[in-house]
């Protein structure tokens, strides 16, 4: 993570909620560890295949709040 | 053999309209505008955020509500009680105000007093749930609603009786046939009673005695004479007859489900099912529909796409999903049902011709089809029935209300394993159903073997059944994008 001016984001508190596209299944949620100066990662266990989107919630060191989201399309099927 | 219409002096053994509670709220005049306000406000509610709210479809109301609990509450309703989604529906309480207003004056076009038109649409709705992918888009679900709304006041403002609900509503043709296999059934208490009625307000309405034009309480709308009634084909158990008869005659009485299938009296406003091609294409669209519609669900559905795209050199999704729809809702069910109906009339050495053959027999297909609807939309209801709570936790919170608190994004519904034996038990009963009204179809056939002829048709049911279970079996993949998204 970087802010406008291109320097790492550190001390940030970062939870991922990852939901299916259809709805009525039960959102996964996850916290994202800080492995080095603006870096974060997270394992999010995608229970089911198909289309998933993810929320990053973050929480900057200043108080501010600051949400994304991105797309992952056609997870397959566990054993593929 | 087990008959749907017995009415006799007996009392039934359970008549809705006589418990204490329920009978004494439902035969209130104003009682279907009760139900059906609470509705209405739900559903403005759900076009309000689906055209306003997040457009995240697991956490707008048009969307989970939409997909998740009407499907699964209809299904469940119609399983044990039978079509109260058509009497507590919203649509219609607009659609009663407008004809405050506007007075119909046209009859339906004669060529259009079918099924062909509403199974159109009721394909239609099937192919852009697919095309669309209404399930991911609360601003589509909720323009759709709109449609719905808009169809049936425009609709029933231009024509006479209950046009909209009777040839057009693609929800209550869905009804219609499911409730075929409702153990409630809106019928007469007592036939005689009915012989000796003189004013047959239940069809004509009761009307202003000095002025006998003026009807003060309307009587059927969807044509359908009690005495002659067979069946809830067309009844949206609407109870303007249990409020039009005098003699207090109507009742919702329990019944076998899915027996009036077996039998082929003539039923008033229907006719006879064995003539009616267009009711037997809905009940095979309605059948072949839940597999397909379940197909869309499933991990083999995005190989199949691919490996059809690669076939015909196609990149867009429109013609695929034509073929798919022609091949499964149109060949292979005419294919299927055209070999049983042939090994039939082999096997039971009938005259009769093989299309009325077909057509009679098309309807034991319903129970194994409304099986798999149930099994389907009740994995949905039941896997994700608490997501209601934090939706609408959410949807209170967005308007800067948050009165229910904060969104409880983890409660879960029941696990999809435990579920899948739910789903399971639903396709075994519909397929049960299936087995025993082809059987009752060949028995009141009268043909000398009824137990070799009704086989072609029950392994019919058991390959439909077959297919329900692989298909259930399969990996769910809720895909909004296909053809090489992956």
């Amino acid at each position: 993570m970087t802010d406008a001016s291109g320097k790492q984001l550190s001390g940030a508190k970062i939870k991922l909620e990852a939901n299916m596209s259809h709805p009525g299944m039960v959102p996964v949620f996850a916290d994202a560890m800080e492995i080095s100066p603006g870096c974060y990662q997270s394992n999010v266990e995608l229970s089911m295949a198909g289309d998933w989107y993810v929320l990053v919630h973050a929480t900057l060191p200043d108080g501010r709040k600051w949400e994304r989201e991105f797309d992952i399309k056609g997870v397959a099927p566990a054993g593929q | 053999m087990l008959q749907s219409n017995v009415k006799s002096k007996t009392p039934p053994a359970l008549d809705l309209l006589r418990l204490p509670l329920t009978g004494t709220f439902l035969k209130q005049r104003h009682a279907r505008t009760l139900l059906q306000i609470p509705l209405f406000v739900i559903s403005v509610a759900m076009v309000f955020h689906g055209l306003f709210g997040p457009q995240l479809a697991p956490r707008n109301l048009a969307t989970t509500l939409t997909w998740v609990h009407f499907r699964g509450a209809l299904v469940f309703v119609l399983l044990f009680a039978g079509n109260f989604f058509c009497l507590t529906c919203p649509f219609m309480l607009v659609r009663n105000l407008a004809r405050k207003f506007v007075r119909p004056v046209r009859n339906w076009p004669r060529r259009l007093r079918n099924k062909w038109f509403s199974i159109g649409l009721f394909v239609s709705m099937l192919f852009v749930y697919e095309w669309f992918d209404l399930w991911a888009s609360p601003w589509w679900t909720a323009w759709l609603i709109v449609a719905y709304f808009a169809g049936a006041v425009l609709i029933d403002s231009i024509f006479k009786h209950a046009t909209f609900c009777k040839f057009v509503c693609p929800i209550g043709q869905f009804n219609f046939v499911a409730s075929t296999a409702s153990p409630l059934e809106v019928t007469v208490r007592d036939t005689e009673v009915c012989t000796r009625c003189t004013t047959k307000d239940c069809i004509r309405g009761v009307r202003e005695p000095a002025a006998p034009l003026v009807i003060i309480q309307r009587g059927c709308e969807l044509a359908l004479f009690q005495p002659r009634k067979t069946g809830n084909v067309d009844c949206t158990f609407c109870l303007d007859c249990v409020q039009a008869c005098p003699h207090d005659n109507v009742g919702i009485i329990g019944r076998v489900p899915a027996a009036e299938l077996m039998n082929d009296p003539m039923r008033s406003g229907i006719g006879y099912f064995s003539r009616r091609k267009d009711l037997a294409a809905l009940a095979l669209v309605f059948t072949f529909g839940a597999l397909l519609n379940a197909f869309g669900m499933v991990s083999p559905v995005y190989a199949f796409e691919n490996w059809l795209a690669n076939l015909f050199g196609v990149k867009s999704e429109f013609p695929l999903l034509a073929f798919i729809f022609g091949l499964f809702l149109i060949c292979e069910p005419l294919l299927l049902i055209g070999v049983a109906a042939w090994v039939t009339r082999i096997w039971g050495g009938s005259k009769r011709p093989l299309v009325p053959l077909a057509l009679r027999y098309a309807y034991s297909l319903v129970p194994v089809g409304f099986g798999i609807w149930l099994a389907h939309f009740g994995f949905h209801l039941l896997t994700g029935f608490y997501t209601l709570i934090p939706v609408t936790q959410a949807a209170f919170a967005d308007l800067g209300w948050a009165i229910l608190g904060q969104p409880r994004w983890s409660l879960p519904g029941l696990a999809p394993n435990a579920v899948q034996v739910i789903e399971f038990g639903f396709i075994s009963l519909g397929l049960i159903g299936s087995v025993l009204v082809s059987y009752g179809i060949a028995m009141n056939e009268k043909v000398e073997r009824p137990s070799r002829v009704f086989i072609p048709c029950a392994t019919l049911s058991l390959m439909v059944a077959a297919a329900a279970f692989w298909l259930m079996s399969q990996p769910m993949e809720m895909r909004a994008v296909i053809l090489g998204s992956g």
